[in-house]
């Protein structure tokens, strides 16, 4: 593949993919900035690392899982970091999000990207499946254990 | 407030993003690009010249015979990885030197090497890390087999493996793996890192090789894996290879090793259960 056709594979994924990838993102790591470095360093494995890809489905399901890995570990570092960077008063403002994505945010990883996906990007319980390479029961489960969290977290809040 | 489909993204459509997002990734990228990020163009380039001589000398000696590998410093140093190829070439790098047959190559695992930033990646997520190095060389039995390589589609796929961990836990896209490849001399040089693999050393660790493109051993329907043992075989019948990879026991560490496995792998529990309803309304 030329350079040329290069860049406009990566334009076409960054296009494609950026919003979808943003927001998963976002429901790991503390603010919109941080989703943004994520989502730019997973375009970056895709230039260095070349990764082959079956076809459309399985282009995307790379870039959601690398982002959400990758968003975990970012999220790691800041939660490990942050009592020196509030010592030093260099602490990220925290967005005031709104109440469900906060809820939605404060849950557990394993139940949030499944609660996004399923509830903001409308995917099935089948097509998430696949998409985080999981068996279908287990995302429904997960699901449904999400959702009875939140309910709790929104009461809690009294929301 | 009613907790809704409708009112949750309304919610996450009210983050603001860069609005200059895309545009700054993709300048960001090309400038890569134009650097010589993959460094693709110029391998592409010495590639093509030397399959070129590979095939104008078979047809001149009217018999192919594998010339000397090159040693696994100098495939990183080819692929301009100078920080690898010390390492390589450093008292902590072992020497292997093992081939298999796998398909029509002849399979060389050369040596390996482990530690921190050791990465033919450019992502600063993958440099932070500690990585484990291996090449490997790949001596075709017909050199018109790497004709036509391309990295997008490779004859062979490379893998970690690790007994005690199902496929799906330990693998090339799991640890997170960049390979980088050139062709001279009519073999096929691949140097793998992926995320270093010493926390797992209190099993049996393995390279394992197989034709075909398919990153996913799981689905590849090559290995089968001992539910009582966690013993890992090439399934009968099927063509594979796979390297043991000399690990010093000594820096095992199990519980790294549960939260690499963990925190790569979506770290969620398998439980059957009835899917949900479609709404968080009516509850």
């Amino acid at each position: 593949m030329t350079d040329r056709r290069r860049e406009e594979e990566l334009r076409r994924m960054v296009e494609a993919y950026s919003p979808m990838l943003l927001r998963a993102a976002l429901t790991r790591v503390p603010t919109p900035a941080d989703a943004e470095d994520v989502v730019q360093d997973v375009f970056l494995c895709v230039l260095t690392r070349q990764p082959r890809f079956r076809d459309g489905e399985h282009e995307k399901a790379w870039l959601l899982r690398a982002a959400l890995n990758r968003a975990s570990n970012l999220r790691r570092a800041r939660r490990d970091h942050a009592p020196l960077e509030e010592a030093a008063g260099a602490a990220p403002e925290k967005p005031d999000y709104g109440p469900l994505l906060s809820a939605v945010r404060a849950l557990p990883e394993t139940y949030s990207a499944v609660i996004h996906l399923y509830y903001y990007e409308g995917y099935s319980i089948k097509e998430i499946a696949r998409l985080l390479a999981l068996p279908a029961p287990t995302v429904g489960t997960r699901l449904a254990r999400g959702r009875e969290r939140l309910r709790k977290l929104l009461k809690e809040e009294n929301i | 407030m009613m907790m809704d489909q409708k009112e949750y993204r309304a919610q996450v459509d009210a983050v603001s993003f860069s609005p200059d997002f895309q545009d700054r990734t993709v300048a960001r990228l090309t400038g890569l690009l134009e650097k010589g990020a993959g460094n693709r163009t110029k391998r592409r380039n010495l590639r093509t010249g030397l399959i070129a001589a590979a095939a104008a000398a078979v047809l001149m000696a009217g018999a192919y015979a594998a010339a000397a590998l090159l040693g696994p410093g100098e495939v990183a140093s080819r692929l301009g990885y100078q920080a690898i190829a010390a390492a390589l070439q450093s008292e902590g790098a072992v020497t292997v030197n093992e081939t298999r047959t796998v398909g029509d190559f002849e399979v060389t695992l050369m040596g390996l090497v482990s530690g921190g930033g050791l990465t033919a990646s450019k992502s600063l997520d993958d440099r932070e890390r500690d990585r484990l190095v291996a090449v490997l060389a790949m001596t075709p039995s017909d050199p018109a087999l790497l004709k036509d390589y391309t990295e997008l589609d490779p004859p062979l796929t490379v893998t970690p493996l690790a007994e005690g961990y199902t496929l799906h836990q330990v693998n090339a896209w799991s640890l997170n793996a960049c390979i980088d490849s050139f062709v001279e001399d009519g073999v096929l040089y691949w140097e793998i890192d992926c995320d270093n693999l010493e926390p797992f050393a209190d099993h049996t660790v393995y390279l394992a090789v197989y034709p075909g493109a398919d990153l996913y051993p799981a689905k590849a329907d090559i290995f089968d894996v001992s539910e009582e043992t966690g013993a890992i075989t090439v399934r009968e019948g099927k063509d594979a290879a796979l390297f043991v990879l000399p690990l010093d026991p000594a820096k095992a560490d199990p519980q790294k090793a549960q939260a690499i496995v963990e925190g790569l792998y979506q770290p969620w529990a398998h439980h059957e259960g009835p899917a949900p309803s479609t709404s968080w309304e009516n509850e």
